[in-house]
């Protein structure tokens, strides 16, 4: 019990959700959720219990999203798209009776405003698996929290990534210079979701999971450009689209 | 035991060998892997796929002055034991390790079975649910024991059996 008066106020849900770097879930680019998204979910958790605690409302967050039946949308308010003011912006609205497209996104968390969209563009079927999976355990850690198991920092504890998985894809991504770097590791981190689509679409594969945070190798790591790296892989100067 | 191997052989070019002053970064990309289906897993395609929309969106007209041929990924299979080759100690050991659960409950395939059965505590948002929702989790603790033996024929039948509950 004696955890459970730490948290003040709605704010500090939001705040106290911010660790959530150290689980891995929080990246827009990489199909997770950005922050718009989880201050939406924080939103939708508050107007559905105005009165808890927020100690309360942290295990109700947990609770609501960990058996949400996506793809249902979580929305804060009924949509007005009567806006004949700016009646171009009316094509954005997020609306899967009259957008085809609207019908795949997988997790919708529609924004509140005109032209109301989906925050949750990016996000592909493994990237739910993972972040459902997450929701599930800080149920189970909020249940253990509340019956006195379980401190509440373990709520916030950074989890290994490492110890997940007995498989990794490493990608490295290598230039000369930082400024090259900059330009070309972030194209590159914009497409890696494309790969993790591509790669869940693979029957063999029950989860993948990218870990957003980015790392820098250990100097000994042979980096692939020395003519070890040429025997493995054959080098196909020009002829890469006829593969 | 046969280990299970995963091919990885991209055919990207290495042509430009030295870097002048090299910045390198890595993701890393998990793998939770159905040994039942193969054990050995080629994933050359995916990932040739993934380099060519890198370098082709790279090199389009758009970014074209940007692109340099010494900018280039290189995508390795890691095994977990061999992760200290590539990373440091303390990128490696950084927060707790995971305590694995229920495989069952984190892979993509029974992700539709485990959201019907999370749907009955997911409409009415009262208070009585998460007496429900500690047992649904406790039942599915208790359920992926036998399916670690289980033979691979009775997987897909787990999986199905969930769909027509409802109606008992």
């Amino acid at each position: 019990m004696s955890d459970l008066g730490l948290l003040k106020s709605p704010c500090h849900i939001y705040k106290s959700l911010h660790p959530t770097p150290d689980h891995g879930i929080y990246s827009n680019v990489l199909g997770f959720l950005g922050g718009v998204s989880w201050a939406i979910l924080v939103a939708r958790t508050c107007q559905l219990y105005p009165n808890a605690a927020p100690a309360t409302l942290l295990e109700k967050f947990f609770l609501v999203f960990a058996t949400w039946e996506w793809p249902h949308p979580v929305f804060l308010k009924d949509s007005d798209s009567q806006r004949a003011d700016i009646p171009f912006l009316l094509d954005l609205v997020w609306d899967p009776r009259n957008r085809m497209s609207d019908r795949y996104h997988l997790m919708p968390i529609i924004t509140p405003a005109f032209p109301e969209q989906n925050s949750t563009f990016n996000v592909t079927k493994s990237t739910r698996q993972v972040i459902t999976n997450e929701f599930r355990e800080g149920l189970d850690t909020m249940i253990r929290v509340r019956n006195g198991q379980a401190p509440f920092s373990q709520l916030f504890e950074e989890i290994n990534f490492f110890s997940r998985y007995k498989h990794f894809l490493a990608l490295l991504c290598a230039t000369e210079g930082v400024e090259d770097h900059l330009v070309f590791a972030s194209l590159v981190e914009s497409k890696i979701r494309h790969l993790i689509s591509s790669l869940e679409r693979n029957s063999c594969m029950n989860l993948v999971h990218v870990n957003p945070r980015q790392y820098k190798p250990l100097p000994s790591v042979n980096i692939g450009t020395s003519h070890e790296y040429a025997e493995h892989c054959c080098p196909l100067p020009n002829n890469s689209q006829q593969m | 035991m046969s280990m299970l191997s995963i091919v990885v052989h991209c055919q990207i070019t290495p042509n430009k060998c030295d870097l002048r002053n090299p910045v390198y970064t890595l993701w890393f990309i998990g793998l939770d892997v159905n040994k039942q289906m193969s054990r050995n897993i080629d994933l050359t395609q995916e990932l040739q796929q993934f380099n060519d929309t890198v370098v082709n969106t790279a090199s389009s007209a758009v970014n074209k002055s940007s692109y340099k041929s010494t900018m280039f990924i290189r995508p390795s299979y890691v095994r977990h034991k061999d992760l200290g080759a590539w990373l440091s100690k303390e990128d490696l050991n950084r927060g707790r390790s995971y305590k694995e659960k229920t495989k069952q409950d984190r892979s993509l395939n029974t992700s539709t079975a485990s959201s019907t059965n999370g749907s009955s505590g997911g409409k009415d948002g009262g208070v009585g649910k998460e007496s429900s929702n500690t047992s649904q989790l406790e039942q599915a603790i208790i359920a992926t024991e036998p399916s670690v033996v289980a033979p691979v024929s009775e997987l897909p039948v787990s999986g199905t059996s969930t769909i027509p509950s409802p109606l008992h």
